[in-house]
């Protein structure tokens, strides 16, 4: 066993040392830039020999030999010699500039690593048993702060200062080395990194410091004015499009920059100084530039555009778009605006010329309607294809749209148009009847996202329940998949209660077809209360049920699903009479504690009548006509001449009882003239010293064998009935309001003024927007009928009466 | 179609079809329910508040005490279960019919 080497002489084991070790190195290091040829294995051995024979003494206890320190400091000592005699001198002293400066300082540094890395090897005796009683940094570390200190803390400024001096190189179209740029910033992050492990002060964590001083922070400056001079330029000079074109290549550029030359973490303020100075600092100036800015995009329709405009905002957030939405929701309001003006200056003229225009197909008002669609089908498709669906513009489209849609179009709501629109679409005397369902379907949901910017919904409702009400008695719908469909995206958008009537009414009329079937197998069982022509029944089919020879057929509507009829009643002949009566016996029958209120206006029928001998081609005619106009025809069975007020007494049941209402004079006279048009003149009206008198025209020659009369009920739009139609939104809106009240308080049970208007406000608002007073109002009202209280201190507290 | 009726003369006006149509109601004075406050035509509060499922009309129905007073059913019965009791006259409640 070999004995344990002797210790030696400090001075004898450095003069070793530095003969065999530091100087060969140093001179291959000048020489090559490279020490892997500079010794042979034995040598190294030997060397680090030596390093154990200098630290080593000859007692074994502790404290540890003094020279340990002394070799440690001399180490130190040596680097630093080198460092300054050599290094310093070569990057400084030729006077090198930009490029040289950085390639002599990457060599340098190269070289600096191997002599470190050869220092921690051979003198690792010290790093495993000197460094940590002693508490210094080992000696890489030691090493590396040697570099910082001598040279890297002398140059730094002129490392600096070529950096980005290449960096505008590049920027201006030259092609610079940017491996060596790279390399420089791989120096910059190590002098932070290795320095002094031990203290990890908080701001020192990522080691990133002398990076973030020396070199991130000199470059984002010189960034951002080398890019503030630049927009400058750009913003006066450039079109909107062009600048954005810049902007994105800039951006992108600058990017890539970073990837290529500097820190990762450096990417995201990179981008941020150049959206700051690129972007935010020009965006209002470039946005409302007048032959190119955001308007002009949009009014030209410009996609590309508008797509790069939302790529290069939108990393921003909110911030970046919130003024590009302002300026596009001001945009279509202004569009919206002028298209409204349009519409109505339209209407008005169409109005003035008095021409109903019965073409049906090009009214104004669907015109109006269909550009409103197809203003906001175009915005729809801006926001999926250009700004990605993104909520700030959703809303953006959604608040200009409220601001013009609920503009009124002349003394006509949008509300009502809609309902007009869809009732036209959904009927087969209307836009329904000449297209396919799909088109329809595609139409209704157009209307529907529409529908939902109107602040009067309940009004939409009004005149929808009336529209849909008279397509379904009059059997005029275009299908009942259609309207259940409609039903269904409206109770989407607006939620089940919106809906109910719409579908309390579908579904009244399928029970009405139940009951056709019904009220035919009562009759045939109970036959003792059913006189009835049995003979015929027996072979009729379920559709043609008849009655003391009268096909007949009843629909029972649930009052509160459809709209208010008037309560007028009206005398029936006896043929109908027999009906209906039958039909009210078999009803109680099979219900409990209903009653029911028969509405003639609703009531038609088909008359065969032989008294017109006018055109001796037609010998009897079938004629459509409504209740009334039943009962006024049937009196001309017994005479050809009757007065008016004949008639007008022949509609009353003297013997009703008191309150019963009948038709009053002006509807009579109305009715009246349904049968005396030119197109229908089944009587002529002569006038006399007792009053009218209606005489039977038996001249009248009717072109055809089936007729069917115009109804005086049949205008939902004219003037009086619109009025009702507010008069009753108005009474809903009471109701609505006072139960939205009594829900707020039985759930809050006291609560002040303020926060009741909000919390009832806030939930009609998917119906209405009710007005403060309104609300105020209802709340007296309340008050008054001992539902709330006020508080007896604080005024403006109310408290729930259970 | 032309099947004469056996009356000797034939009228100069005969109704041949006659399609009526009539409004029901609940044979009640009020119009609204006392307890829920909603129109007595109307589906009761808790009905109206099912967001989900379309309520069949004549599951919410309304119902008489023997003192003649009604209200829906669905609120009827739950407050019966606190009060045997009419809420309107406080008579020990009895139901008297429902409608159907």
């Amino acid at each position: 066993m070999a004995t344990p080497p002797e210790p030696i002489d400090f001075k004898d084991g450095w003069e070793f040392l530095e003969q065999n070790g530091f100087s060969p190195l140093l001179d291959t290091l000048e020489e090559f830039g490279d020490a892997k040829l500079t010794f042979k294995a034995g040598q190294l051995v030997e060397l680090s020999l030596m390093v154990y024979r200098v630290c080593s003494s000859k007692q074994s206890a502790p404290p540890p030999p003094p020279q340990r320190e002394d070799l440690y400091r001399r180490v130190e000592k040596r680097i630093n010699q080198y460092l300054e005699e050599k290094v310093l001198k070569a990057v400084t002293e030729k006077e090198l500039h930009g490029e040289f400066l950085l390639k002599e300082l990457v060599k340098r540094w190269n070289n600096h690593c191997i002599l470190v890395g050869w220092v921690s090897n051979r003198f690792r005796f010290l790093d495993l048993y000197y460094v940590k009683e002693a508490v210094v940094p080992k000696l890489a570390v030691m090493g590396f702060r040697c570099f910082k200190e001598t040279v890297f803390s002398q140059i730094n400024n002129d490392v600096r200062h070529a950096v980005l001096q290449l960096v505008q190189q590049e920027r201006s179209g030259q092609v610079v080395d940017t491996y060596l740029l790279r390399c420089i910033k791989d120096i910059f992050v190590e002098m932070g990194m290795n320095i002094l492990p031990s203290q990890t002060h908080e701001s020192e964590a990522t080691g990133l410091q002398v990076y973030e001083q020396e070199l991130e922070e000199p470059f984002l400056n010189s960034t951002k004015d080398f890019y503030r001079a630049e927009t400058a330029k750009w913003a006066t000079e450039l079109s909107f499009h062009d600048f954005m074109v810049k902007a994105e290549q800039s951006i992108e550029a600058e990017l890539t920059r970073t990837r290529a030359y500097l820190h990762q973490k450096t990417k995201n303020l990179v981008r941020k100084c150049c959206e700051e100075e690129i972007l935010k600092h020009h965006q209002e100036h470039v946005l409302t530039k007048e032959s190119s800015g955001l308007v002009f995009m949009l009014v030209e329709n410009q996609k590309d555009d508008l797509e790069r405009l939302f790529r290069l905002f939108s990393p921003m957030g909110e911030y970046g778009l919130s003024m590009i939405a302002k300026i596009y929701r001001e945009h279509i309001e202004a569009e919206g605006n002028a298209l409204v003006e349009a519409e109505k200056s339209k209407m008005e003229a169409q109005r003035e010329e008095g021409g109903k225009g019965k073409g049906g197909a090009s009214k104004p008002e669907f015109d109006c309607i269909e550009s409103l669609l197809a203003l906001h089908d175009r915005y729809l498709s801006l926001v999926k294809e250009c700004f990605a669906e993104s909520t700030i513009f959703k809303d953006a489209t959604k608040e200009a749209f409220e601001a013009f849609v609920n503009e009124d179009f002349g003394p006509i709501s949008t509300a009502e148009l809609c309902a007009n629109y869809s009732d036209s679409l959904l009927s087969q005397n209307g836009m329904g009847a000449k297209m396919d369902e799909d088109k329809i379907e595609s139409l209704l949901d157009k209307l529907v996202l529409l529908l939902d910017y109107l602040s009067q919904k309940d009004l939409f409702m009004e005149f929808a329940q009336k529209q849909l009400a008279k397509r379904l008695l009059m059997e005029r719908s275009v299908s009942q998949e259609l309207e259940r469909s409609f039903i269904q995206k409206l109770k989407l958008k607006c939620g089940p209660p919106y809906t109910m009537k719409l579908e309390g009414m579908i579904t009244d009329i399928n029970i009405s077809d139940e009951h056709r079937k019904t009220f035919r197998e009562w009759c045939n069982e109970n036959q003792d209360v059913a006189p009835m022509d049995t003979g015929d029944n027996a072979t009729t089919t379920t559709n043609s049920f008849k009655v003391n020879g009268i096909v007949f057929n009843a629909h029972v509507l649930k009052s509160g699903h459809w709209p208010h009829y008037e309560k007028e009643t009206v005398k029936l002949p006896s043929p109908l009479y027999d009906c209906i009566e039958l039909f009210q016996k078999y009803y109680c029958a099979r219900t409990e504690a209903r009653v029911l209120r028969w509405a003639p206006t609703l009531g038609k029928g088909v008359l065969e009548s032989t008294a017109f001998i006018g055109n001796p081609k037609i010998g009897t005619v079938e004629l459509t006509v409504n209740t009334y106009q039943i009962c006024i025809l049937l009196m001309y069975n017994e005479k050809d001449e009757i007065p008016y007020q004949e008639i007008y007494d022949g509609l009353r049941d003297q013997a009703a009882p008191e309150g019963t209402m009948y038709l009053d004079d002006d509807s009579m006279k109305q009715l009246l003239l349904t049968l005396c048009t030119k197109r229908y003149p089944l009587l002529t009206k002569k006038s006399g010293e007792n009053g009218d008198v209606y005489a039977l025209n038996v001249n009248w020659a009717p072109n055809k064998r089936q007729k069917t009369l115009p109804l005086p009920s049949a205008k939902i739009t004219a003037k009086e009935t619109r009025g009702a139609v507010h008069k009753a939104v108005e009474e809903d809106r009471k109701h609505a309001i006072e139960s939205a009240i009594v829900r707020v308080m039985k759930h809050h049970r006291t609560l002040s003024h303020q926060h009741l208007v909000v919390e009832v406000t806030d939930k009609l608002m998917q119906l209405f927007t009710p007005e403060p007073r309104a609300i105020k109002n209802r709340i007296e009202e309340l008050i008054q009928r001992e539902f709330l209280r006020r508080d007896a201190e604080d005024q403006s507290l109310y408290h729930y009466i259970a | 179609m032309d099947i004469d009726t056996a009356t000797p003369e034939k009228k100069r006006f005969e109704v041949k079809k006659y399609n009526a149509v009539a409004l029901w109601a609940w044979d009640i004075r009020v119009d609204n329910c006392a307890i829920c406050r909603n129109h007595i035509m109307d589906l009761c509060i808790e009905c109206q508040a099912k967001q989900t499922a379309v309520v069949r009309p004549e599951e919410c129905v309304v119902a008489w005490g023997v003192c003649n007073h009604a209200f829906h059913l669905h609120c009827i019965s739950k407050w019966l279960k606190t009060r045997n009791a009419c809420p309107l006259d406080n008579r020990a409640w009895d139901f008297q019919r429902y409608g159907r």
